[in-house]
């Protein structure tokens, strides 16, 4: 475990809200599942996203994204819409994605300078997000469901989850590691295997901090170890329980933002 | 030429599937924004670094890939004026530069390097080969009178060629090359046993009969071996070698006919002047 990992464990025992005591494999994951995409009834979050590639070249999005979890008391549907507004040339091109515990989401795209709103194929989630590191999947959420899950090693700090696919044919990963830190459940580290058994990919939180009372990511990295890029992604002005209402996540408000809630 | 791609068909492609696939919809769109938000939505893709395969991260520098239908470097070379004759006829709205890469253009920029450093190594070897032979004969003349039979060659075998109407290409360049060595060969023997044998006898007319006793038949016999040697080349299934044989056999042949014709006669012609220093010792005594 690297000195970062570490020191990010460190500030969050700092911060835990709760001891936690070994639990089921499957509390776990829905714990951490809360912690990483549920927290708050809504949020906001301005995002500034670098995207590095082999040789060092970087470019930059700034997004605003909008979440809304559905009202049943539980994690299952959300709604997210992304607002983008660098570079300049892609300001108020805007995504909606109505995330279904169930089936596949669906995702809308719009495109002002065209005027164009798209509904995008959203069957396959691990496409890039944008040109970045991240997939849809990874800013939305994979559904616990979608994966064993086995609890491979518990250090005082931090849990560590096997996971592997219960339909292997449309993920490209073969099974993936998640350290999950013991006292706030925030997947700190993700490290993804492919077939051969190579690790491909790392997700790594840089960044925690305790935010309306919410731990949170503020900074994040996904690496390509194959293709040497990576991506990094800072989380500011971010809000819970903002209360936004639910008729904003709808085509309508693709084509005209909601100016209120992305400031 | 064949199909052709670059940053303006990924535009149209994007551009196009996102109003439905419909024909007129394969264009550039009218603003750059529109055209960063069909690029953005290019790269949410599972490969969204094939973008930089056409256009740098900065959008400062761009790829235009032109596939040709034969690798030629005829074909290339014509390409390229094209291309250039284009840009100079329509200036582009902003002042760019552009370069040629790939892999048939870097065999056209090799080959030309290579003739002309050929040539260039010609050239130097002609002096420098002159420069040893005339320290060899401990005379200038004699030096010159060397380089003959190979300058016949050369002279010959590019003639041949240009009446042929066959470029000065790789082939060529190096050919000369071998003959300068080949050619040489047969003058340092045929001048060295001149000498040596002129000192034996009275007359340079006398040393023509002897010369032509061993030595030119050496030379003779050399030349047919060598020459023989080589055409089995014809047999090859590819042009080049065939090309080589012929034209080996034809520098023995040449080479050969030069030595032992060409140089005996500026012998005898120049008899008095090349023969100064190898005067018999009767006629030595003589002048003192």
């Amino acid at each position: 475990m690297n000195r970062l990992t570490v020191a990010i464990a460190a500030t969050l025992a700092l911060i835990s809200a709760t001891p936690a005591s070994a639990t089921e494999v499957d509390e776990v994951v829905s714990r951490a599942n809360h912690a990483a995409y549920y927290q708050g009834e809504d949020g906001r979050a301005k995002v500034d996203m670098t995207i590095t590639d082999n040789q060092g070249r970087e470019r930059t999005r700034q997004f605003i994204i909008l979440r809304k979890d559905a009202d049943d008391g539980q994690d299952t549907d959300q709604k997210f819409y992304v607002f983008f507004r660098r570079p300049a040339d892609v300001n108020r091109t805007a995504f909606l994605v109505w995330k279904r515990s169930g089936g596949d989401d669906d995702r809308w795209l719009y495109l002002p300078a065209l005027d164009l709103v798209k509904r995008i194929a959203a069957s396959d989630e691990r496409t890039s997000f944008v040109g970045s590191h991240f997939f849809y999947e990874d800013v939305s959420g994979r559904s616990p469901d979608e994966d064993r899950h086995v609890l491979e090693e518990e250090t005082s700090d931090f849990y560590v989850l096997k996971s592997t696919p219960k339909d292997p044919s449309p993920v490209e990963f073969a099974s993936y590691r998640t350290w999950i830190h013991r006292g706030t459940f925030i997947p700190i580290k993700t490290e993804y295997y492919d077939g051969a058994g190579n690790l491909y990919r790392t997700y790594e939180a840089l960044e925690v901090e305790t935010i309306g009372g919410f731990p949170t990511v503020t900074r994040a990295r996904m690496s390509d170890i194959r293709t040497g890029g990576q991506t990094t992604i800072e989380y500011t002005d971010v809000k819970y329980d903002v209360g936004l209402p639910d008729d904003l996540f709808t085509e309508r408000y693709l084509r005209n933002a909601p100016r209120k809630h992305l400031r | 030429m064949g199909k052709s791609n670059s940053l303006p068909d990924i535009v149209k492609t994007v551009y196009r599937e996102l109003f439905m696939g419909k024909d007129e919809a394969f264009r550039i769109p009218d603003t750059p924004a529109a055209v960063a938000q069909t690029l953005i939505t290019f790269q949410s893709s599972h490969r969204p670094q094939d973008l930089w395969h056409f256009v740098t991260p900065d959008y400062r520098r761009t790829n235009l890939w032109l596939q040709l239908k034969s690798g030629d470097n005829v074909d290339m070379k014509a390409v390229t004026a094209a291309v250039d004759r284009f840009i100079s006829d329509n200036p582009p709205p902003v002042p760019l530069e552009h370069e040629w890469f790939g892999l048939t253009y870097i065999n056209v920029v090799w080959q030309q390097k290579m003739v002309s450093g050929m040539l260039r190594a010609f050239l130097g070897s002609f002096l420098v080969v002159l420069a040893m032979m005339a320290f060899l004969f401990r005379s200038f003349w004699w030096g010159l009178l060397s380089m003959v039979p190979l300058t016949f060659t050369i002279a010959a075998i590019y003639g041949l060629i240009g009446i042929m109407g066959k470029d000065y290409d790789m082939p060529v360049a190096i050919l000369s090359s071998l003959s300068l060595g080949l050619a040489i060969d047969y003058a340092i023997h045929f001048l060295a046993r001149s000498r040596a044998l002129r000192e034996k006898h009275e007359t340079w007319e006398e040393t023509v009969t002897a010369v032509f006793g061993e030595p030119a038949r050496c030379i003779a016999r050399n030349v047919i071996v060598i020459g023989v040697g080589f055409l089995p080349l014809l047999a090859a299934p590819l042009l080049p070698y065939r090309t080589v044989g012929v034209f080996i056999s034809a520098i023995l042949l040449l080479a050969g006919i030069a030595s032992l014709l060409i140089l005996p006669a500026l012998l005898t012609i120049f008899e008095k002047k090349l023969f100064i220093a190898t005067q018999t010792p009767e006629k030595e005594g003589e002048a003192i």
